[in-house]
């Protein structure tokens, strides 16, 4: 089985980066149909269950074209920056959940407790460096230039929440799951952290690619070997509150 | 053009671009409600599967509908 999933798992991946190209340097119109399109494909192929067991693979994959499609639908201009994350995290979430209950699959499953809280903590801290050093990357412009010290700390919390718990939730939650238990750890990890490098093209740095993909990997094995995404989503939202709220500010 | 925040984030930079993706993705929506209505009425399997995977899409896009129709009407009347 893993041998006829292979090919058509680098496949899709393949036309989701093409897709995530279209978007970024062609046209968004074009990109978001062949985004949703890849999508019906992902849900006709994961419930016709010619796979087996892979199915699952496949429709965990569905949610990265989708998210491409949730996100650049969404009226995100009618809000503040500083909301953006907060709406399209509950998009992305509801996805997610959805696809957690069409598959029958629970919240321990994909990792969201609390085991070995110490070590998940000290994950955590490594969200500082990493955010540091993207900034490096990207320079990305200030999201709350001259906000009040409360609003401040709502929005640290709203984008660490919602960017870092919810990605997480879908790319080592769902995603890396169900890749690791059908191509085994090597391939299942390669693939889940292609997909995730993929869909940040759009910051047309090649730099933050390889950089995101290292840090996928990483957060990727500390999923499996603590069997819980809290570590991993708290360093991860603390890497975009460094990004794009604290050092911004500090330099 | 548009431009990318976090995976989750991307925005387009112009108010007449985001219209036209918001209007693509209202199509994508109906073919979806259409598509689970038509495997909905199916027995087979396979047909009631996707009737049910089509929800992760739906629910994601409903919501973006109900914000796009929100923010329309508020700009007619306001």
């Amino acid at each position: 089985m893993r041998t006829r999933v292979l090919p058509l798992l680098a496949s899709y991946i393949t036309l989701i980066a093409a897709a995530e190209a279209v978007t970024s340097f062609v046209n968004p119109a074009y990109g978001v149909s062949f985004h949703a399109a890849i999508f019906f494909s992902l849900l006709t192929l994961s419930a016709s269950r010619v796979l087996g067991n892979s199915s699952s693979l496949f429709l965990n994959l569905s949610l990265a074209p989708l998210i491409r499609v949730v996100s650049l639908s969404l009226p995100l201009a009618y809000f503040p920056r500083y909301a953006w994350y907060l709406v399209a995290g509950a998009a992305v979430l509801l996805a997610a959940l959805t696809l957690m209950w069409a598959q029958g699959v629970g919240f321990n499953e994909v990792g969201v407790n609390f085991n070995r809280p110490l070590a998940q903590a000290l994950i955590g801290l490594t969200g500082a460096p990493f955010g540091a050093i993207e900034y490096y990357i990207l320079k990305p412009e200030p999201l709350a230039a001259k906000m009040p010290l409360p609003d401040l700390i709502l929005l640290a919390v709203a984008l660490a929440f919602f960017t870092g718990f919810v990605e997480e939730m879908v790319f080592r939650g769902l995603m890396q799951h169900s890749a690791v238990e059908v191509l085994g750890l090597r391939d299942g990890l390669l693939a889940v952290n292609t997909v995730f490098s993929i869909l940040h093209i759009g910051w047309l740095s090649i730099y933050d690619v390889v950089f995101v993909f290292s840090i996928g990997l990483f957060f990727g094995i500390l999923a499996l070997k603590t069997g819980s995404i809290t570590g991993v989503s708290l360093s991860h939202g603390v890497t975009n509150v460094f990004l794009f709220l604290i050092m911004p500010s500090i330099t | 053009m548009i431009s990318t925040v976090t995976t989750t984030v991307t925005t387009v930079a112009t108010l007449a671009g985001a219209a036209t993706l918001g209007a693509l993705a209202s199509a994508v929506l109906i073919m979806m409600l259409a598509a689970k209505e038509v495997a909905s009425a199916e027995t087979r399997q396979p047909f009631k599967a996707f009737a049910r995977f089509l929800n992760i899409g739906i629910a994601p896009l409903l919501l973006s509908f109900t914000l796009i129709v929100l923010f329309k009407a508020l700009e007619v009347l306001v």
